[in-house]
């Protein structure tokens, strides 16, 4: 409960009436706090009135108390109760209507004009007496002031604020709270991460399961023939299967990326499975993934953070539910079909066309030959000289010849095999036709030389020969291949199991949409209502606009409560049947509180101070010389009793607080009064009367007198 | 009574541009949508077109619109503003005071408007509107409109449209002065159309389109016009009608006939008072290539019907049969009566051997000739002039129980004549001009205005009822008569119907409702039949299921009822004689049907007189519409070669 | 206080009850007429609340007020007589009564309309609520064209929606297929075919489906279909609302819009010719035969106001494969 003024108001009535009011004020328990107390009488009753005046100092309720005193007394003096001289401190009001007067001994007064009401300068004084923070300092500087009498004169700058204020404000605040600006909504956190979210896809007998076994199988088959191909027991053993295995992956491969297309196309539903389109899927050997439940707190609560996350970044409303409708739609499940595409990438055709016919095994390299020279040349070195080159040739023939017909696919490779003979055999006969007697200890070591470089020479080639056919057949593309269309398919799976969960979040998301819209449609029109009603301009005041966001909140939040049922309809009439409902109560409430208490909903619930953007005029108005022009509330007869005084004269100067920064440069703030009106600032002068102008008198003298 | 505004945006729908409502300060968007539909014909621009703003104003009822719009933008740029009130706030003047527009709010921010707004925005008629230039435009538009009466006309557009506008709109005002029951003849305009296909509006509508052929006077009423015009401009109209006058009558059909009455002391008209011609304020700019430059007094009558050159005469008189004794009349050497309101009778017409053709034609106009022989002692039959003026004239009976509601068939007839002619580029003038008027004034009026039940048909005793001058656009007009024959009298042969011997085609009325009263169909029909049989080759016939109303919830009656029925379609009507046949068939109502089965060439028709037969004390209190009333006549004329389009040749057979 | 009325029930029927006139005065959206709630009392005691649509007294022009009772009461006796003794469809409220024809006025007594123009909803549907909406106004109009009823008025102010359920109401504006096309309605919900200058031809079953198919654009998406290009943002109805914004003749019919959304044709049995009306129209044409011989028959008789056969539905296309497959077909 922030500080306030109680006012009390003793004008126009009899003493009996008076004390029976200063009573009840003091019984009053709505008014927890009487520490500040402002009572407006009549100058001339003020005595009469004495007996409550001493009632009210006399409690211990009462702190400062601050009477103003209208009119002249009886005669020309002002007789004040002895109590109320002592404790309190008086402002004499010798004429509402007021003149225009510089604070100078003899100065001439002019008046105000006369077409204002005769009271206006009287209501603008307490309006800014019942401001605490001026209160206060005009209630330390009369106990200063000999006799505590003092006659205020004031210049105020800053409208008279009040409801009118707060509805500028809000005005402000409407208007910038549904301002279609362009701009991003901040972005949106997601739900959380779904259960289930990335189990592999579970597999039961079936004809699809039996094709990815098959083609899993298949796979590894050919792989392991693959590995041991470059071996020398691949070219002496058995021939090897490994192509049929190689072209039966392919086969097994193709299928299940079409079988996968169907399964996709048949199970294609934007609102969970079918009983029909699950029966299809177990059919084939795939066990979809649990539907997950729709979880509402899940959804609650991350909606409810970013609605207040986004309204305290003051996101416009629009643009706020633009947001909410985008992520509506983005919730609405595509579809399996729209995975078949990743089928292709995942299995390019280019991929099966290797697979299903791979290329011939390489023939001879052309390097092959020579080896075959040399063996037959060294062979052509025995005695036997050219018949021994060419069974040598022939011998190396045969081997290549082998190499060949072995490799995977029985390549066929007549030309290098020619080669590899007429360069063998060639070589063998001119070696043994040039080269004779050769000496008897060396001949045999050629011969098992030549017998040496022609079987390494032919290992050689197969294994480089198998090792490069095995690489190209891609066995490896293959495997990956299989495992990306499975995990397409778990994709797939994983939204299917989510789609009634998502179309539920979806259909949350648009009723809050809905009510949201219905809560901006609500404000637009009391936006409207303002526009019509009001005179001046918009005052953008940041304390409103974010009561307004905590406004929005609280119409929000049952509607999240039950985020998970109702029509759409029904949540947006209930939202605008809140925000009417909450915008009045915020009337009421200011009606009864002032702008400045901020309203029940809101969330920060300390007192604001406005940043103003007139800060400066009002500056500007507190600084003002006392001693210029102001309007003195006495009339130009009454100057007489006033006392100029020699320099100082006591002042109240008072500006918003928010002027505390502007002031902070520059300006001495130092007597200046901070307050929390965003509206008000000035100067209140309270011009001493002159000694000997008023009289002190006590009950008891009077009792005496009676 | 506030005035309300709506503005149109031309949005680019996906099938081309269309107008709708942006702005408007009605509450309930119905209103809105009501008016859409009724100002979207006027709202509209020629996509290239419309450079320059256009005014439309018309009444719809109690409320009346006055609409601009505007293209100066060019293509795309289409926008109007319409300002709605009650009628008798926005009236024409009004309209035309408020045609600078200078009292329009800027868009956003329009409010209904109260009386008070436009105070200083009205801009009073100017002296142009007294120029000798809308002078010269004046005369025989306003020929046009005397004649025709509260009709479409279309004028060519100029700079002085608004100034004629004003003149035709403050002489019209003098003449209806203190009438009720005149609202067709509240003057709306369009001052600039450039549409190529227009929606007219309601009454008396001028339409100014650039280009337009500049209106020849219409001859009878060429001079009438042109005096009005003078005196207008002299400012001494409202004398010269008192002194007619005219403002005695109780309605404007009197009112105009009186004008047309020969004045008094009145010569035969002097040659052509001199009128500035067109030609010399015409701006070439909109002159039409081939618009006739010398307007007066020579006429090329552009759609209504000239008044035959003495040649043409002499070629097409010839053998009439008088209708009622069946003598042979030959119009050449005819002698000319006039009736005389002094002694109430016939007397001899002599026409001054130096009458000039103006006089001359007047004076035919309500000419009679006098059948050679006598009736009785002293009694005679007297044709109207124009009855045999074309040769034999085309002779249709209506045959009918009384409780078939034939009378009032014959009467939405003659109302749907008057009101919107019989279209296809026909049009259609009474012959005789008297008996036609009273006729309007009398029943017509009562069923159409007051939606009265009528009694019987008002008809001479030998059944004559009414005749008019059909002319196919340009053809040689062809006359035809309508004769009723009261059911009662039918069922025997009397002297009354000798018209029978002559008759052309009968239209046959069935009563819808009284179908199921009998299986042996209608007694005169039958009698009617008999009688004709040895020339019924000769005779065509229209049965009409007539009070259609009562089946509207029916098929195939719902269908056809929603046709207006005023094209000549020799499929639709065929299908429709089909359909009607297979109803009545179906009804097990075959004896209604001999007609169609006799005569050789017919055709059926759904038809509802009034369009609705809920009566209470002598009213019809659901409003008086007839529906399909023309179609019968439509089909008997193209039967009988009135009509002779290649598509009329088809229909009946 | 109640009083007596008589009215004539949908097969013609004379019924008497009493009535009494609830409260407040129902909004009947968009229609000429004025609309009151009632409550029958029937001799044999059973109540029923119905809306009572008539002619606003002193209206502009009476004629023009009975031509829309006129229309309302049509359009709903076809649909009731299409549906004989089986379910009326919920999509169009239920003709209870009209007036008898005789001096008093007109009236036409219709099953009372509770939810609210689908205006609001626009926009504001959720998915699921979605494929209903459109399948519920697309089964509604198929009633229509069976009955050979065009609406010609179809707008968010005409249809209405409670969540579940789509009411077409104000059939002011409708006619019988066949009947001359009018300039009618407004912008943006005006079909072409109801525009001036293009309002030609006779009216068809598919005059509706323009109106329709905008309608669903902008109740599913809150926004107006401004150009035809606004649909590619839509997969989904770019396959449904295909060729209806396009030249007339590639409209689909509503069937196909039925056959599109998965919905089942909900028509008992096609509306034909009686059979006697049948043999009057073939022994008309014997008769014109013997009387003008060689004149034949026009063989496009249209039989009048029946609807149109529809379309045969296409099957849907395949989508265009190199190879094809028999899923599960044996194994390498």
């Amino acid at each position: 409960m922030r500080a306030r003024v109680v006012q009390l108001q003793l004008r126009g009535i009899g003493p009996a009436e008076a004390l029976e009011r200063a009573g009840a004020l003091l019984a009053n328990s709505e008014e927890p706090d009487l520490t500040r107390l402002l009572i407006l009488d009549e100058a001339r009753s003020l005595h009469a009135h004495q007996e409550a005046y001493e009632e009210l100092l006399r409690s211990r309720f009462t702190d400062a108390i601050v009477s103003v005193a209208v009119g002249h007394g009886d005669g020309t003096k002002l007789e004040l109760p002895g109590s109320l001289a002592q404790g309190a401190g008086v402002l004499w009001v010798l004429n509402p209507g007021g003149v225009n007067w510089r604070l100078a001994a003899g100065a001439p007064a002019t008046r105000r004009d006369s077409r204002e009401d005769r009271d206006t300068g009287l209501v603008r004084l307490v309006e800014v007496l019942t401001i605490p923070e001026v209160f206060d300092q005009a209630h330390r500087l009369l106990e200063r002031i000999p006799g505590g009498v003092a006659n205020p004169g004031h210049r105020l700058a800053g409208a008279g604020g009040g409801p009118s204020e707060f509805q500028l404000g809000l005005l402000a605040a409407i208007e910038q709270t549904l301002e279609r600006r362009p701009g991003p909504a901040p972005a949106f956190g997601g739900f959380g991460r779904g259960s289930g979210a990335s189990r592999p896809v579970e597999f039961q007998p079936g004809p699809f399961t039996r094709r990815v076994n098959g083609c899993a199988e298949a796979l590894a088959g050919a792989g392991e023939l693959a590995e041991t191909l470059p071996e020398p027991s691949a070219l002496l053993g058995s021939p090897s299967p490994v192509r049929e295995l190689v072209v039966e992956a392919g086969e097994y491969l193709l299928n299940v990326r079409e079988d996968l297309r169907i399964l996709l196309d048949e199970a294609h539903s934007t609102s969970g499975l079918t009983a029909a389109q699950y029966e299809t899927l177990t059919r084939a050997g795939i066990v979809p993934l649990d539907a997950e439940d729709f979880d509402a707190t899940r959804t609650r609560t991350a909606l409810d953070g970013y609605l207040r996350e986004a309204l305290d970044r003051e996101t416009p409303l629009p643009k706020l539910s633009e947001r909410l409708s985008g992520l509506a739609d983005e919730l609405v499940p595509r579809g399996s079909r729209a995975h078949t595409a990743a089928l292709d990438e995942a299995c390019p055709d280019s991929l099966l066309e290797r697979l299903r016919s791979p290329e011939p095994f390489p023939g001879p390299e052309p390097w092959l030959p020579g080896v075959g020279l040399v063996a037959g040349a060294l062979a052509g070195l025995t005695p036997f000289g050219p018949v021994s080159g060419a069974v040598m040739g022939v011998l190396w023939t045969l081997l290549v010849a082998l190499t060949v017909v072995r490799g995977p696919g029985g390549g066929r490779a007549h030309l290098g095999l020619g080669l590899n003979a007429a360069a063998a055999v060639g070589g063998g006969v001119a070696a043994g036709v040039l080269v004779t007697g050769t000496s008897p200890a060396l001949w045999p070591l050629a011969l098992v030389g030549a017998l040496a470089v022609a079987i390494t020479g032919t290992l050689l080639s197969w294994r480089s020969r198998a090792t490069h056919w095995a690489a190209e057949a891609g066995l490896a593309e293959a495997g990956r291949s299989l495992e990306e269309l499975l995990s397409v398919l778990g994709r797939a799976d994983r939204e299917w199991a989510q789609a009634t969960a998502r179309l539920n979040t979806s259909d949350a998301v648009v009723r809050l949409r809905v009510a949201l819209d219905r809560a901006a449609q609500e404000l637009e029109a009391r936006g409207a209502d303002l526009r019509r009603e009001l005179s001046g301009p918009p005052n953008p005041d940041p304390a409103l606009r974010r009561q307004l966001g905590d406004l929005v909140l609280a119409v929000l939040e049952p509607r999240l409560r039950e985020l998970s049922s109702g029509s759409p309809g029904e949540h947006g009439d209930a939202a605008a049947r809140a925000t009417e409902d909450l915008l009045r109560l915020w009337d009421d409430h200011v009606s009864e509180h002032g702008p400045i208490e901020p309203p029940p909903f809101a969330v920060d619930r300390e007192p604001s101070v406005a940043a103003n953007p007139h800060t400066e005029d009002l500056l500007r108005a507190a600084a003002q010389n006392p001693h210029d022009v102001m309007w003195q509330l006495c009339s130009a007869d009454d100057l007489a009793l006033l006392d100029p005084g020699h320099g100082q004269v006591p002042v109240v100067r008072f500006a918003p607080r928010s002027g505390l920064a502007a002031a902070a440069e520059g300006r001495s703030a130092a007597e200046m009064v901070w307050i929390s009106s965003a509206q008000h600032a000035g100067v209140l002068r309270l011009v001493p009367i002159r000694p000997g102008m008023t009289s002190t008198s006590w009950t008891d003298e009077k009792e005496a007198w009676r | 009574m506030d005035f309300h505004q709506i503005r149109y945006a031309s949005t680019g729908l996906s099938e081309g541009r269309v107008f709708r409502p942006v702005e408007y300060t009605f509450t309930d968007y119905n209103d809105v949508a009501k008016w859409q539909t009724w100002t979207e014909p006027f709202l509209r621009t020629d996509p290239n077109e419309s450079a320059q703003p256009s005014l439309f104003y018309g009444a719809f009822g109690e409320q009346a619109a006055l609409v601009r719009r505007d293209q100066s933008g060019g293509p795309g740029s289409e926008n109007a503003h319409a300002l709605i009130g009650s009628s008798t706030l926005l009236s024409t003047r009004l309209a035309l005071e408020l045609s600078s527009w200078s009292w329009a709010q800027l868009p956003g921010t329009l409010t209904p408007l109260s009386p008070a707004w436009f105070v200083g925005s009205r801009t009073p008629p100017t002296a142009e509107t007294r120029s000798a230039e809308v002078m010269a435009r004046l005369g025989p538009a306003l020929s046009h409109i005397l004649a025709n009466g509260p009709a479409p006309l279309v004028l060519p557009s100029s700079m002085f449209t608004l100034g004629l506008l004003w003149a035709v709109q403050e002489i019209l005002g003098a003449l209806t002065v203190g009438l009720t029951g005149t609202g067709t003849w509240n003057l709306a305009f369009e001052t600039y159309d450039d549409r190529w296909n227009s929606v007219d509006h309601s009454g008396l509508f001028l339409r100014f389109r650039p280009g337009a052929p500049y209106p020849v006077p219409y001859p009878d009423y060429a001079q009438v016009a042109q005096r009005l015009a003078e005196r207008y401009v002299e400012g001494s109209l409202d004398t010269e009608l008192r002194n007619l006058g005219v403002l005695g009558e109780r309605d404007m059909s009197a009112r105009l006939g009186r004008l047309l009455q020969p004045l008094p002391a009145e010569p035969p008209p002097p040659p052509p008072p001199p009128v500035p011609s067109v030609a010399d304020f015409w701006d070439p700019a909109q002159l039409p290539a081939q618009a006739p430059i010398q307007i007066w007094p020579t006429f090329t009558g552009a759609n209504m019907a000239p008044p035959p050159k003495d040649s043409e005469r002499g070629a097409k008189g010839g053998k009439v049969t008088c209708p009622m004794c069946l003598t042979p009349l030959s119009w050449e050497d005819a002698r000319l009566y006039k009736f005389d309101d002094t002694v109430n009778d016939y007397v001899r017409l002599k026409l001054p051997p130096d009458a000039g053709e103006e006089l001359r034609d007047r004076e035919l106009r309500t000419a009679f000739v006098r059948c050679r022989t006598e009736e009785s002692e002293g009694v005679f039959h007297y044709l109207p002039y124009a009855y045999g003026e074309y040769g034999p004239p085309a002779v249709f009976g209506f045959v009918g129980a009384t409780s078939s509601g034939k009378t009032h068939l014959l009467t939405a007839m003659i109302a749907q004549l008057v009101r919107r002619g019989l279209g296809h580029g026909l049009t259609q003038e009474p012959i005789d001009l008297v008996r036609h008027q009273s006729l309007v004034d009398g029943q017509v009026k009562a069923l159409i205005d007051d939606g009265k039940v009528l009694d019987t048909t008002q008809r001479g005793e030998n059944g004559f009822v009414d005749a008019f001058l059909i002319q196919e656009n340009g053809k040689t007009p062809r006359p035809v008569a309508l004769f009723d024959v009261s059911g009662g009298e039918l069922t025997e042969i009397g002297k009354a119907k000798r018209f029978l011997s002559v008759a052309d085609g009968l239209i046959f009325v069935v009563d819808a409702q009284g179908l199921d009263r009998t299986k042996l169909g209608d007694p005169t029909f039958n009698t009617v039949l008999n009688f004709l049989a040895p020339r019924l080759s000769k005779v065509s016939a229209a049965v009409v299921l007539n009070k259609s109303d009562v089946l509207r919830f029916e098929d195939p009656a719902a269908l056809w009822l929603r046709h207006e029925g005023r094209e000549l379609d020799a499929e639709l009507s065929l299908a429709e004689s089909a359909d009607v046949y297979a109803y009545l068939y179906e009804r097990d109502a075959g004896a209604w049907i001999r007609p169609y089965r006799e005569c050789k060439r017919a055709t059926l028709h759904f038809a509802s007189a009034v369009g609705s037969g809920a009566v209470s004390d002598g009213r019809f209190v659901r409003g008086v519409e007839p529906q399909r009333v023309l179609a019968p006549l439509l089909s008997l004329m193209a039967m009988t070669g009135v009509l002779t389009t290649p598509e009329a040749k088809k229909i009946g057979i | 206080m109640t009083k007596e009325i008589r009215f004539l029930d949908p097969y013609g029927t004379e019924v008497e009850a009493k009535y009494e006139e609830l409260p407040d005065d129902a909004v009947y959206q968009g229609s000429p007429l004025r609309a009151r709630r009632l409550r029958l009392e029937y001799a044999n005691g059973r109540h029923e609340e119905v809306l009572r649509l008539e002619v606003p007294a002193g209206a502009r022009d009476g004629s023009a007020g009975h031509r829309a009772l006129d229309n309302e009461i049509l359009a709903r006796l076809r649909i009731s007589r299409l549906c004989g003794q089986g379910r009326h469809p919920a999509e169009i409220a239920k003709l209870i009564g009209r007036d008898t024809d005789d001096g008093s006025e007109a009236f036409a007594l219709i099953e009372p309309q509770s939810a609210a123009p689908v205006l609001q909803a626009a926009g504001n549907l959720m998915h699921s609520e979605k494929e209903r909406f459109q399948l519920s106004l697309v089964t509604g109009l198929r009633w229509l064209s069976a009955a050979g009823v065009a609406h010609r008025s179809i707008s968010p102010y005409s249809v209405s929606w409670d969540g579940n359920q789509v009411r077409i109401g104000d059939f002011s504006c409708a006619t019988v297929v066949g009947a001359p096309r009018a300039v009618l309605g407004t912008p943006p919900w005006q079909p072409p075919e109801q525009r001036p200058a293009m309002a030609t031809g006779a009216v068809t079953a598919k005059d509706d489906v323009w109106a329709a198919g905008r309608l669903i654009y902008f109740v599913l998406t809150g926004r107006e279909l401004d150009h035809r290009s606004q649909l590619a943002d839509d997969p989904d109805l770019t396959v449904r609302l295909a060729g209806i914004f396009g030249e007339f003749d590639a409209r689909p019919a509503v069937r196909e819009l039925l056959r599109r959304l998965g919905g089942t044709d909900p028509i008992p049995r096609s509306q034909g010719l009686s059979p006697r009306f049948q043999e009057g129209l073939d022994e008309f044409y014997r008769f014109r035969e013997t009387k003008h011989p060689g004149s034949g028959r026009p063989d496009d008789e249209p039989p009048p106001a029946a609807p149109p056969p529809p379309p045969p539905p296409t099957p849907p296309a395949a989508p265009p494969r190199s190879r094809t497959f028999r899923l599960f077909g044996g194994g390498a």
